[in-house]
């Protein structure tokens, strides 16, 4: 299993039970809905929906713990809890600033390990 | 022929969460697996359904960005209300107690947090129902059966001792017979009678001959 710097595919591959297909399915659909989810969060702080951001991040938390990105999981927490709580909301815009940016990083080491499941 | 295998409906919003727990799930051949979006999906198809779900694993917070959807909480509610009869595990990403206590007042059967061992600890809940539910319906089988000869036994019971009763109440009233019996009885009299005339003429015919 190739060694990542901001993933870590040890979780998903023990949870695919050697199903290659899985795996694929699994990183496919992280991808299309964290992207997503990061686009409602922003459209969300526009119009000052803080609980739809919180309620956005709470998801994002268990599908960042599946590629092994744990502290992208404390970060959604810290989120998630800012928003359903409605406390310390001048720091969600910058909280998911952050989030998007470590996301775009280990989108690129995703894209390489759906490539090589895809080739095997 | 209906089937032996558990049946078991998982739902959550999240699609990579119910995309895992159905691929985990499904590996024991001994479970049924229908996966939902939503807790209205779930409830509809459980509802129209003639296969009832024996579990239903459900994620506290569903559709928690979306103000006009049903949360798990909800819909646990709406599951007993409706005596559906089917377990509910409630899952959360959350160790929160508040969320648990909620889960287990309103009658779920267990609450797992969703971290990495929540699958084995939802495996292991859905065998207990699955046991469980066997247990129950061999009780049910056992009683109406015990019930079922117990009827039986008394239903003979009953009519032995009606017979019994019938027998000695016979025996108790005067016999239709016993009249003719009476007739015969006067008719042997009033036979004797003569027979007595007779016999003492026949006693004095011996008499005098004697002398």
């Amino acid at each position: 299993m190739r060694k990542y710097e901001h993933i870590d595919m040890s979780y998903l591959e023990e949870l695919a039970l050697g199903s290659n297909e899985f795996k694929v399915e699994m990183i496919e659909s992280f991808l299309k809905s964290t992207s997503e989810s990061i686009m409602q969060m922003k459209e969300a702080i526009s119009a000052t929906n803080w609980k739809t951001v919180g309620g956005v991040a709470h998801k994002l938390k268990t599908s960042f713990s599946f590629v092994g990105m744990e502290n992208m999981v404390q970060l959604s927490r810290e989120i998630q809890d800012a928003g359903l709580e409605a406390r310390n909301i001048e720091d969600i815009p910058r909280m998911v600033e952050e989030l998007e940016d470590y996301y775009l990083k280990s989108e690129v080491e995703l894209e390489n390990e759906l490539e090589e499941l895809k080739n095997n | 022929m209906a089937s032996k295998r558990t049946l078991v409906y998982l739902v959550d919003d999240d699609e990579m969460y119910l995309k895992t727990a159905v691929h985990t799930l499904s590996q024991n051949r001994s479970f049924d697996i229908k996966s939902f979006t939503s807790g209205e999906k779930a409830l509809a198809a459980a509802k129209a359904s003639k296969r009832k779900p024996h579990v239903i694993v459900l994620d506290y917070f569903l559709n928690s960005e979306d103000s006009n959807a049903i949360s798990g909480l909800e819909i646990l509610k709406q599951v007993k209300q409706t005596k559906l009869e089917s377990e509910v595990i409630m899952l959360s990403g959350q160790e929160n107690i508040d969320v648990a206590v909620n889960s287990l007042k309103y009658g779920a059967y267990d609450y797992v947090v969703k971290n990495k061992s929540a699958f084995i600890r939802v495996q292991n809940d859905i065998k207990r129902v699955s046991r469980q539910m066997i247990k129950d319906k061999e009780t049910k089988k056992l009683r109406v059966f015990v019930f079922s000869l117990l009827f039986v036994i008394g239903l003979v019971a009953g009519v032995a001792v009606l017979f019994a009763v019938d027998s000695t109440f016979m025996g108790l009233l005067p016999d239709p017979m016993k009249p003719k019996e009476k007739t015969n009885k006067a008719t042997t009299e009033s036979a004797n009678k003569q027979s007595g005339i007779n016999n003492s003429n026949t006693i004095n015919f011996q008499d005098t001959l004697q002398k």
